[in-house]
């Protein structure tokens, strides 16, 4: 078929499609209708000659290479229907009140990938196939740009990682849209069973202040993800995609999920994954969500971005464990000096401290690895704290002398005498240090040689037994 | 920062094992069960050891190597001063800086007994050892000595080798016939 089967011209100048699945260019239409326009006399339903007015001019060269710029004159017009089957290029016309702009897509994607143009908020009709497309799409009408000629294509296809991109159509031409879509292997799930997880999943928007127990303390979030019922963190990241897959019929922060992208326009979208992407068994949650429910054992499996940007990580909480002990051993656990001692300036007291205190302030900031209670030593003089913040730890008690500005402070990981065959403390994980644990047993039943040794301790935490040597 | 166990103080700044005044003799055995309960002590468990022991092996029947205490680093051990002789003795006490596990104190003089095969003989208290106690000595004479009051003894003084013995006493009938 050749363009004048598919198309028909009215006297009035109207260019309608009349058969035929073939797309056109720009250029093609061009060329047809000027091949019309001289012709000695209409014929068949082209009813376009030589006595007719001009039905077009190019906006720039003539190049069958590039995207043309049609403007249709006099009169002439396309409507919706026809330019479904004209591309590489835009259309003007109605004294450049009207502009169909041409959009095509570009870009590494799977095969057959479906594209769905938002134009406005709203989808588009489809009118072309999966996989990349080059359209015409109507750009302004009246006059007036139709969103400020803006439009976003998007491709989520469940299975596949999302991808979507905004073209401004105003200028007119062929705008791409670069997209790029992947087998998504952390999909996992049918879409029903994806469904079925809203019994497991509850996303609720609203502002909500919330301490990982990282360090960081207290951050602002734009809403909340609670998982329940057993629900894993890669199910989680699969029920959100669902919501935002092209046929969604969920609306997520008051938009549709299929054209949802971030929960605040300040933040910066993850189009592969609106929610954010599950990558190497952690799901790095979009900005602005806080996750809670997570099963314990996956306490690490995912990561937050607060409403400040700043990265969340949940706290990973170690442990050191001293065992074969006898109650009545004392043990300390501290961290070592490198040089064969206990690191006991750690801290210097910020000002004198007057026996009776019952913080104690100290110069440097205190590290999220430290216990959130126990022992700290103020110029080896041992007190119990329930508490610390920054750098300041509330006592249980009292101190039980003065101590000067400057004294050197530390704090044990351990430091008792136990009451039975093990000893432990967790914390939070922050650096890789090495520890040096000391257990004596002078006095009673059974006393030991002293027993002194390091351990490292990494983000698994770190344990040993102490070796017991009778003493004479 | 110090830690008291009498009669010794130990000065962790110092690395001194302060005797107290008034105390002229130590027991090596004494001053090292006092550094192992020093150095288990909450002030303790933060400085190094403060000496090792060894010895106290048995070589059976109560009696065992002599315990030689190794002062480390630079602890030493000192005596109050005054105008004395002081005595260490009941085990080898050797280390120290330069090899000096006595620290200076005017007007003292110290007398360390050393020895390369010293023993110590277990009392047999409980059992333990081969020599009998003071005490244990004490309650066995005692014992024997107060045996009869709780005993019954057998006897019958009206014979003498086993003849009965008659009359009344009296110059007209005397004891008889023995």
């Amino acid at each position: 078929m050749a363009i004048f089967d598919d198309f028909s011209v009215s006297a009035t100048g109207d260019v309608r499609h009349v058969s035929g699945t073939t797309v056109y260019s720009v250029l093609d239409l061009h060329a047809w209708l000027q091949d019309l326009a001289d012709d000695a006399a209409r014929a068949g339903n082209d009813l376009l000659d030589i006595l007719s007015s001009n039905p077009s001019k190019l906006d720039g060269p003539r190049d069958a290479a590039v995207a043309s710029r049609l403007n249709l004159i006099n009169g002439f017009n396309i409507d919706a229907t026809a330019s479904q089957y004209i591309n590489f290029g835009s259309i003007k016309q109605d004294s450049a009140n009207v502009l169909y702009s041409g959009l095509k897509t570009i870009g590494g994607i799977v095969s057959g990938s479906p594209m769905y143009v938002v134009q406005n908020g709203s989808k588009l009709t489809k009118f072309w196939s999966d996989g990349h497309i080059q359209i015409t799409v109507l750009a302004k009408t009246g006059g007036a740009l139709i969103d400020s000629g803006l439009v976003r294509v998007y491709s989520r296809k469940w299975g596949q990682t999302y991808s979507d991109f905004e073209v401004d159509l105003s200028a007119g031409g062929e705008n791409a849209a670069a997209l790029a879509t992947a087998a998504d292997s952390n999909i996992t799930l049918t879409e029903v069973q994806a469904a079925a997880l809203s019994s497991k999943v509850t996303i609720a928007v609203g502002d909500t202040s919330q301490d990982l127990g990282n360090g960081n303390g207290s951050k602002l979030y734009k809403g909340t993800i609670t998982l329940s019922g057993g629900c894993t963190v890669q199910e989680a990241y699969q029920y959100c995609q669902y919501l935002t897959r092209e046929d969604s019929a969920a609306t997520v922060n008051s938009e549709p999920g299929w054209r949802y992208r971030a929960l605040n326009a300040a933040y910066t979208p993850n189009s592969a994954a609106p929610f954010g992407a599950f990558a190497g068994g952690k799901w790095f949650v979009a900005q602005g969500w806080f996750v809670t429910g997570v099963l314990p054992a996956e306490s690490q499996a995912y990561q937050l971005t607060a409403h400040d940007g700043t990265t969340q990580s949940p706290p990973n909480v170690i442990g050191i464990t001293i065992g074969n002990l006898l109650p009545g051993d004392r043990i300390l656990v501290a961290r070592d000096d490198g040089a064969g001692g206990i690191l006991s300036n750690e801290f210097t007291l910020n000002g004198a401290h007057a026996s009776g205190a019952a913080t104690v302030t100290v110069n440097e900031a205190v590290s999220a690895d430290h216990p959130a209670s126990g022992v700290i030593r103020v110029g080896g003089k041992r007190y119990a704290y329930s508490s610390w913040a920054v750098k300041t730890f509330t006592l249980t008690g009292t101190l039980a002398e003065s101590h000067s500005s400057g004294d050197p402070a530390f704090v044990p990981y351990i430091d008792t005498v136990t009451g039975t065959t093990a000893e432990s403390v967790t914390f939070v994980y922050y650096a890789s240090f090495t520890a040096r644990v000391k257990v004596r047993r002078g006095s009673g039943a059974d006393p030991i040689v002293p027993f002194e040794t390091t351990v490292s301790v990494g983000s698994g935490g770190a344990s040993t037994n102490a070796v017991r040597t009778s003493d004479v | 920062m110090a830690y008291y166990a009498a009669p010794f103080t130990f000065d962790f700044a110092t690395s001194i094992i302060q005797v107290d005044d008034g105390v002229v003799a130590v027991g090596v055995i004494d001053l090292y069960d006092a550094v192992k309960e020093a150095r288990a002590s909450e002030e303790g468990i933060l400085y190094d050891a403060i000496a090792t022991g060894s010895g106290l092996v048995s070589l059976g029947d109560g009696v065992a190597v002599g315990l030689t205490v190794n002062l480390l680093g630079g602890w030493q051990t000192r005596f109050a001063p005054g105008s004395y002789i002081a005595k260490v003795s009941n085990g080898n006490l050797v280390g120290g800086p330069g090899g000096d596990p006595i620290a200076y104190s005017a007007g003292v003089q110290v007398r360390l007994t050393q020895s390369a095969a010293s023993t110590v003989v277990t009392v047999s208290e409980a059992g333990a050892g081969s020599a009998p106690t003071a005490s244990e000595n004490a309650a066995a004479v005692w014992s024997a000595a107060s045996r009869a009051l709780t005993s019954t003894v057998v006897s019958d003084v009206r014979y003498v080798n086993g003849i009965l013995i008659d009359g009344t006493g009296t110059e007209a009938n005397p004891w008889g016939p023995a």
